[in-house]
């Protein structure tokens, strides 16, 4: 889930530059410096797994986990997706640095969707629980395989057949985060709910509170 | 496992102060990444391949990383001649290789060896220690360099026990295979992986506060600009003030 460097145009780039670095201040406004170890010890987290290779079919894929990321962190999901993605592209050469704010963007813009979509679907049962954690999972991923495909296709029209071929290549990931997810909550939400957002209303105040975004608040 | 793949050494390139590094890495990518012009992309390797000469002399490394770059760019080699519309120059069973294609490829593996060149030799090459040290004083924000630092410490210690994780799981009689029950055992090694290192978390951040953590890395050592410093600062803003003219200036 990296584009390269080299590949995408000079507007595409400055728009991820430009994105990323609003939700990073963002972000650090609403991180702070109690909750600093715990948000840098998730992005670690989500580092590692993002190495597991899990099986599909005859292929494997490894785990992006930017929609239980984003459920965890919320608006933090930008900064440790920064720091994240540039020791990916120190460590192994994955993306670079001018790419490290259209790849922030392309995963942490869903990352924090996935938050207000989990923190907001109102559901009481366990079975609908689990559906709304794989709705997450499963649109975390669409929606950054959509981003990574949309910054080729912008890029270059002669990209445009690259571009959907990435976009339908990440379907059965799309399902795959989606399962991986809803388990991941589940179990969360036994062993640990603490972690968890806790769940609101829509009201008329919390739609509200969305546009205070620079309100300094502590993640949860 | 994960290797810390930073490229040691003692180079003229290593001695060479890290912020100025990372700045010039910054703008020499941008630049390269945008233009469109062969003869800069080859003014670019010619840089590129001066300056990654010093560190690739002292670290064989570098040749894995140039491999795997370029295996990822098959795909554009297969994709972009095919699909590109213009002049055709084979047939191959009905398919037009074109030949608009072929040369957008061969630009776009040029810019990509070039980054990759100049991304490992002026930044790979420093310690994260001294990367934490130079955004610091780059006026990045203090929360994301310890956000940095703490993420970069913990990598390997979380790889460790998610081994840890996985070694139990084999022991149990785990076999990954697709179906339902691999994919809610790897959630739960995942879900686990997160809880374990919430503990550590909490456990760090009180050490941190009893040992006086406001927030702030503090350094010994002060960056200062050598005089070596500033003849490669010379000799990259000329390098960068070329690509740029043989970029935009109209011949």
């Amino acid at each position: 889930m990296h584009i390269a460097e080299g590949i995408v145009s000079a507007p595409v780039l400055v728009t991820g530059i430009g994105v990323a670095t609003a939700g990073t201040a963002i972000g650090l406004r609403r991180l702070d410096y109690n909750h600093i170890a715990e948000a840098g010890i998730l992005s670690a987290c989500f580092f590692v797994a993002g190495l597991i290779q899990i099986p599909i079919g005859p292929a494997s894929a490894h785990l992006v986990l930017n929609g239980l990321l984003g459920i965890l962190l919320g608006w933090a999901a930008f900064p440790a997706l920064v720091v994240g993605l540039l020791l990916q592209a120190l460590f192994f050469q994955f993306g670079g640095l001018t790419t490290l704010g259209i790849n922030t963007m392309n995963l942490a813009v869903p990352a924090v969707i996935c938050r207000y979509l989990y923190v907001y679907i109102p559901v009481s049962t366990r079975k609908w629980k689990a559906v709304s954690a794989f709705l997450c999972g499963f649109s975390g991923v669409g929606l950054a395989s959509l981003g990574l495909s949309g910054s080729l296709a912008f890029s270059e029209e002669n990209f445009a057949e690259v571009a959907a071929l990435v976009f339908l290549s990440h379907i059965p990931i799309m399902f795959l985060e989606g399962i991986i997810t809803a388990f991941g909550i589940s179990f969360l939400t036994k062993v640990e709910p603490g972690l968890l957002p806790a769940k609101k209303t829509i009201s008329v105040p919390a739609l509200f509170q969305f546009f205070t975004i620079f309100r300094k608040k502590e993640i949860s | 496992m994960i290797e810390d793949s930073f490229l040691d050494g003692n180079s003229i390139i290593h001695n060479m102060d890290p912020r100025l590094r990372i700045i010039i890495a910054f703008i020499f990518s941008f630049l390269i990444s945008i233009s469109q012009q062969l003869p800069t992309l080859l003014l670019g390797l010619t840089v590129a391949i001066l300056i990654s000469f010093p560190v690739y002399w002292s670290n064989h490394r570098i040749q894995k990383k140039i491999i795997f770059v370029n295996k990822f760019i098959l795909l554009f080699w297969i994709f972009l001649p095919l699909t590109m519309d213009g002049q055709p120059i084979v047939l191959l069973g009905g398919l037009i290789v074109s030949k608009e294609g072929i040369w957008l490829a061969a630009i776009l593996t040029l810019k990509m060896n070039v980054l990759l060149l100049v991304l490992t030799s002026l930044v790979v090459t420093i310690p994260i220690s001294l990367l934490g040290k130079a955004l610091q004083s780059l006026k990045l924000p203090d929360k994301l360099v310890v956000l940095l630092l703490f993420t970069y410490r913990y990598i390997f210690i979380l790889e460790q026990e998610f081994r840890t994780l996985q070694v139990a799981a084999k022991l149990r009689g785990f076999e990954p295979a697709t179906n339902l029950h691999t994919y809610r055992t790897y959630a739960h090694m995942t879900g686990m992986l997160l809880v374990r290192s919430i503990t550590k978390a909490k456990q760090l951040q009180q050490a941190m506060v009893c040992r006086g953590f406001t927030g702030r890395f503090h350094s010994l050592s002060d960056m200062a600009l050598k005089s070596v410093d500033w003849m490669w600062l010379g000799f990259f803003i000329c390098c960068i003030a070329g690509l740029g003219g043989v970029e935009w200036i109209p011949r």
